[in-house]
């Protein structure tokens, strides 16, 4: 019998007797199931078909949460995400709008560009993935863009800091991208973070002619400190080094003083 | 620098709760298991602590209350997020924003079903006289074969069956809400 609702059962069988959901004589009822998949003998699905690309190297992409441009001004209108410090990882995922899931193979945020023509705001943002009209929209503006990758591990600690703190382990070294991953992050045109300055800076002018806007001067500009803050690529959180322990207990920070460790979390 | 042992007394305790944990008996074998030992190499448990960079970590502490939009009633950003600028007088009825400053109109729907509700929650004051100025104001706009509406007075809902958020979203904001 079908239940709409938990509703209260008392173990009777009017709430499910007779065959107790087991169905009538069979393998089923019998409880010698047969093996998941088991087609009663004719050649199953799940051997008919040699391989399915489909899914081949499924396991090895990741998902990344959406977040338009639209959305990002909105949050910026309301208040709910301040533009007077770099927003990263950790920013947007304190707004408490968005849930990112590392263990279910997801990067962090790819940005999309649904309202990039209303976006207005200076931004020094870094994000884990974005396309070339949204990477406009920010600079026309007078922000910056990053793409940055960061690693399951790296990642879990950029989503809940303060869970990460807890735990009391030293700010771990993020890793570099994987294979399929590190030419995408090495590209000075998505503003990789691998990517060389020099080349950043002359793909910025390239893609200000490319849209048609004039490129405002960062370094004039009064935010130039905020919008030129970078981390390093083993940096996970701004102004903490790896290494480092955190203790939210005693506000303070237990630094390393082995050289061989320092060493080993240093860039 | 401190060693671990000076860092401990500052009264750093371990992340075990304080309640008396409770232990299943051992597995008999388990004597007879090899012992493990770890020892930390002499230099690595010197530490070195610091406040300097605090306000680094105080950048990650989450806000805990959803922060207030800084905006004069009425104006219009740049998202098209508009700020309300109703009072509570100004109708027979209230619509509060809700806790994220977002107007309280929601489409209900589940998916593969064709069954759409657009519903308007917190409705205060008088919901009977919102309802049949929206109802003209919807006739008005989309000319509906049928349009069903109802007033859930005790759960301060407004409930349309069809999909009207953007016309109520529109009646709203021209109200003031």
């Amino acid at each position: 019998m079908f239940l709409f609702s938990r509703q209260a059962t008392r173990g009777r069988g009017i709430y499910g007797g007779k065959t107790h959901g087991c169905g009538s004589k069979g393998s089923g009822q019998r409880q010698n199931f047969m093996r998941l998949g088991y087609e009663t003998g004719n050649n199953p699905f799940y051997l008919r078909f040699p391989t399915q690309n489909y899914y081949k190297g499924h396991h090895l992409r990741l998902s990344y949460t959406p977040l338009c441009m639209g959305k990002l001004q909105r949050m910026i209108d309301t208040a709910r995400l301040r533009t007077d410090r770099p927003v990263d990882v950790s920013e947007l995922t304190a707004t408490g709008l968005f849930s990112v899931k590392p263990y279910e193979k997801e990067g962090g945020f790819m940005l999309q560009d649904d309202g990039i023509d209303h976006f207005q705001a200076t931004v020094n943002l870094e994000v884990q993935w974005a396309s070339e009209a949204v990477i406009a929209a920010v600079e026309r503006n007078g922000g910056t863009i990053t793409v940055a990758y960061y690693d399951p591990g790296a990642l879990l600690a950029a989503v809940d800091p303060m869970a990460f703190f807890r735990r009391g382990v030293p700010i771990p070294r993020r890793m570099l991208p994987p294979q399929n991953l590190i030419d995408y992050y090495s590209d000075p045109k998505n503003r990789g973070y691998l990517a060389d300055p020099a080349q950043v800076a002359k793909e910025r002018f390239i893609l200000a002619q490319k849209y048609g806007y004039a490129l405002p001067d960062i370094r004039s500009s009064p935010h130039k400190e905020m919008l030129l803050e970078r981390k390093d690529p083993r940096q996970i959180f701004y102004g903490l080094q790896p290494g480092w322990v955190v203790s939210l207990k005693d506000k303070l920070i237990l630094k390393p003083t082995d050289p061989e460790l320092q060493q080993h979390y240093a860039s | 620098m401190l060693s671990l042992r000076q860092v401990s007394r500052l009264g750093w305790r371990t992340i075990i709760s304080p309640r008396a944990l409770h232990t299943s008996p051992p597995v008999s074998a388990i004597g007879r298991l090899p012992a493990g030992t770890h020892t930390i190499p002499e230099g690595r448990d010197q530490v070195e602590t610091s406040r300097a960079e605090w306000g680094y970590v105080e950048r990650l502490f989450p806000p805990k209350t959803v922060p207030r939009p800084q905006a004069t009633p009425g104006e219009v950003k740049p998202s098209g997020w508009v700020a309300p600028s109703a009072s509570r007088d100004d109708h027979p009825y209230f619509v509060p924003r809700n806790r994220s400053h977002m107007l309280p109109v929601y489409l209900e729907h589940k998916p593969i079903i064709s069954k759409y509700r657009t519903s308007v929650h917190h409705v205060e004051g008088d919901i009977f006289a919102l309802l049949e100025e929206l109802r003209e104001y919807l006739k008005e706009q989309r000319q509906p074969k049928i349009l069903n509406m109802r007033a859930h007075e005790p759960h301060q809902r407004i409930e349309v069956k069809g999909q009207y958020v953007a016309e109520v979203r529109e009646f709203l904001l021209q109200k003031g809400f």
